[in-house]
């Protein structure tokens, strides 16, 4: 009979991150298949873009939430490093500063729309449509992302995650740079190649 | 060691009750529970063809009115690819994955029962419209500006729409799963190029799966958005354009028809070694040429839209792509033909089977290859001919090889053999009841006959092939009762199975008939493609008595890395499906707030779901 040796420590990622970087993946595809939509119907259509006299989108506030997701993006990264190295301080500070950037892209977009609603609205064309879709379906996916950072933090407050445990802030982390990684191809194709 | 094999066996026991039935995520318990259901979406899809055949059998007939008779073919068309086809094979994909590859269950057990639960609701969902007369009426494919309003009112499209959201969940979850399990789970010395071909057909499926779905998902999601909330990406007059839900409805639909048709012929070159007595010829062949397919598979939408009237320069592209993808799909059938050849072949009801599928499927397939040529192609779009081709590459490349595979596989689900002189009844009438339904469509669309016509007068010169057509369907009807007869009647007389019937060559005929539930007491240690022939792979000393454990490894080199703790029964699958399923209702009655408190709930239920409690024990902290 042959013998196995299970080797201990354990090697490898866990299946909890192969299995977030498959739902990653495919959720990649759906921004792609977006963006796609946004530049086929772009193309499609006669004349300027954004279409009928519509300025270009400002700037200002797209800008700094770019800067916030960044941000985001390292602080994340430092939770996840704490996590690793059984360090709860930075896991704790980490995963709070990421939230609280979060928190404020979301607020950020909110006061972004409040005031685009005025002039364009998800049911004046398709110009409209795809950029309340797009960054709609961005701006929910930011939610789930603080939705799983908030119920990481409980459980990491409660010691859930020493160091033999971190796959819950793993497979978080890498959805949250996700969320950051795709922002950009959003930020680039709404808001910046309107004006090229 | 003993002791070990019954603390094992004390340890994975599931408990007696309904709850502990209903909340199971044993894989072969929630695998059997997909085929079953998808068998039920299979009879209901064959209600619909008799229907659609009695009432084409003769010109003037009018037992369905225009309206009945949409949707009635709609809900053919959706049935058998999404609910019949897609879920029987991922039944297969989940009974058999975690067998062949020697672990103990699928990686994530809960996704899975929550996979299942979520594809048992959303063809509820979807069968709801029909039974309100409102089901979807545009056919599978859905062509905008038909698809909404002012063309299309009532509520029958957003079934559709909301239909296929709900489902895509369910297939983009279980393909997650297969990817992880096939990558992770494998049995210590199964590298990858010691996987069954079937498990590498389900991975390259997979792969499509996680590609393909979103594109379905954007396209439904817009649909809906339009439908519902005024928004615009459809109609001209909006500024949208209705040719972007073609593009979108291909990019998913071309690859869906390999989702259909890869894991079928992994079904065929599981069968073909054992019928012939010898390892699968060009082994490695066949599994790169898997893989290429699934990988073409997304260069060649463009050919279902040949006659829309695109720029020269897409057709010749995708007119040659479509020519490319002939290739890897001959290799496999010339691999299989060799291994006929040098082998030693027995002549049983699964093989039969699969000899059926040979024979359709090129016959499909070269009308397939017809399509490529654009003129052809405009030529027959939209006539029986196109018919008659995708039944023979999806009846022929699919259906085929599933009965191949409930023939093959009965004995290590049940324990029982099935009744080979019925078996072999049931082929002849099946594979002849096919032919006269299907072929007689080809010439019938050559004489311009177009699909989806609720009637025609007579005198086109199309009477007798309908007719044909319509006795072939009855065949095929007895045929199938035939093998449904076999099934019941195994269940309780057949004789017993054993644990090999077949003498075959995969790690599944290793273990009992039913297996039990941890799969293998000693995880086995694989040293070739073919681990029950070779003589040298064989149960290992590792047992892993303590909880519900299963050995991970390394995703290239199947080397041992981890133990990995599995969960038990649990009622929250279910009730996330169930939360989501009430957010769909909400969704298509206008009921607002139930969406909104459903949502709610739906977070909840994920919330619960995630808390580390739940996922296993806590490591305190230090």
């Amino acid at each position: 009979m042959t013998a196995v040796e299970i080797p201990v420590p354990p090697i490898g990622r866990p299946t909890g991150w192969w299995g977030m970087l498959v739902v990653v993946l495919t959720e990649a595809t759906l921004f792609a298949l977006l963006l796609a939509s946004y530049f086929y119907t772009r193309f499609r259509s006669p004349g300027a873009w954004p279409p009928d006299g519509q300025p270009d989108p400002r700037l200002l506030k797209p800008v700094i939430m770019t800067l916030l997701l960044m941000a985001s993006s390292v602080t994340v990264y430092m939770a996840e490093l704490g996590s690793r190295k059984g360090n709860l301080r930075r896991l704790h500070a980490g995963l709070a500063a990421t939230f609280v950037l979060g928190l404020s892209f979301l607020i950020l977009q909110g006061f972004e729309y409040h005031e685009k609603l005025a002039e364009l609205r998800p049911s004046t064309d398709a110009y409209g449509s795809l950029f309340y879709t797009i960054t709609g379906l961005h701006g929910s996916h930011v939610i789930v992302g603080l939705l799983i950072l908030a119920w990481t933090q409980f459980f990491a407050w409660r010691g859930a995650y020493a160091s033999e445990n971190h796959v819950a802030v793993q497979v978080s982390a890498l959805y949250w740079h996700f969320v950051h990684v795709v922002w950009l191809f959003v930020f680039f194709s709404l808001y910046l190649s309107p004006r090229l | 060691m003993a002791t070990d094999v019954q603390r094992l066996e004390r340890s994975w026991a599931e408990p007696a009750g309904l709850l502990a039935w209903i909340g199971t995520v044993d894989h072969k318990r929630i695998g059997t529970r997909y085929l079953v259901t998808a068998a039920v979406f299979f009879a209901a899809a064959g209600v619909e063809a008799s229907l659609m055949r009695a009432q084409l059998a003769r010109p003037d007939e009018h037992l369905l009115g225009p309206e009945r008779y949409d949707q009635v073919f709609s809900m053919h068309g959706l049935t058998m690819i999404f609910l019949f086809v897609t879920p029987m094979l991922s039944g297969f994909g989940n009974y058999l994955v975690p067998l062949m590859i020697g672990a103990r269950d699928m990686a994530f057990p809960r996704l899975n029962a929550f996979g299942y639960w979520v594809f048992l609701a959303a063809g509820l969902f979807m069968y709801s419209g029909l039974v309100l007369g409102k089901a979807p009426d545009n056919g599978w494919f859905n062509y905008a500006p038909l698809s909404i309003q002012p063309y299309s009112d009532g509520p029958n499209i957003d079934f559709y729409a909301i239909g296929l959201l709900f489902l895509g969940i369910s297939t983009t979850v279980g393909a997650v799963n297969f990817i992880v399990t096939i990558l992770k789970l494998r049995a210590p010395g199964m590298s990858i190029n010691r996987m069954p071909i079937f498990c590498w057909a389900i991975l390259a499926t997979s792969i499509s799966i996680v590609f393909a779905i979103p594109s379905l998902s954007v396209a439904a999601g817009m649909l809906e958005l339009q439908r519902s909330w005024g928004f615009h990406f459809f109609d001209t007059a909006g500024g949208g354009d209705p040719l972007l839900w073609q593009h979108l409805f291909w990019i998913f639909g071309h690859p869906d028809v390999y989702i259909i048709f890869l894991p079928a012929v992994g079904i065929v070159s599981s069968i073909v070694p054992v019928f012939s007595r010898r390892s699968l010829v060009a082994y490695d062949w066949v599994a790169l040429a898997t893989m290429a397919t699934a990988l073409l598979g997304f260069g060649v939408w463009v050919h279902h839209m040949f006659a829309v009237g695109l720029p020269q320069v897409s057709l010749a592209f995708f007119a040659a792509a479509s020519t490319i993808i002939a290739i890897p799909s001959g290799i496999q059938v010339f691999a299989w033909l060799a291994t006929m050849l040098k082998g030693r072949p027995v002549i049983r009801t699964p093989f039969l089977y699969v000899l059926g599928f040979l024979v359709s499927f090129v016959i499909g397939g070269l009308s397939g290859v017809m399509f490529a040529a654009v003129p052809f192609d405009q030529q027959v779009t939209d006539s029986y001919f196109v018919v008659a081709h995708f039944h023979y590459v999806l009846f022929g490349g699919a259906v085929f090889p599933i009965f191949a595979g409930i023939h093959y596989w009965y004995p290590k689900i049940t324990g029982r053999m099935l009744d080979e002189r019925l078996g072999q009844a049931s082929f002849w009438l099946v594979f002849v009841g096919f032919n006269l339904t299907f072929f007689p469509m080809h010439i019938a669309g050559l004489l311009g006959m177009p699909r989806r016509v609720y009637t025609y007068p007579a005198g086109m010169g199309w009477d007798v092939y309908n007719l044909l057509s319509s006795i072939g369907a009855v065949v095929l009807v007895v045929g199938i009762l035939v093998i449904l007869a076999n099934l019941v009647q195994a269940r309780f007389l057949g004789e017993a199975a054993g644990p090999d019937p077949w003498l075959a060559n995969t790690l599944e005929w290793t273990t009992s008939s039913p297996p039990p539930p941890y799969n293998f007491a000693r995880i086995p240690v694989v040293r070739s493609a073919d681990p029950a022939w070779d003589g040298v792979s064989g149960p290992s000393d590792l047992v892993l008595p303590e909880g519900h454990q299963t050995p991970a490894t390394m995703p290239l080199e199947g080397d041992p890395a981890a133990a990995l703790e599995m969960p038990s029964e649990s009622l929250v699958p279910l009730a996330a499906a169930v939360a989501i399923a009430l957010i769909c209702v909400g969704l298509i009655g206008d009921l607002d707030w139930l969406a909104v408190a459903a949502g709610v709930a739906t977070a909840v239920v994920l919330a619960f779901w995630h808390s580390p409690r739940e996922a296993g024990p806590l490591e305190p902290a230090p």
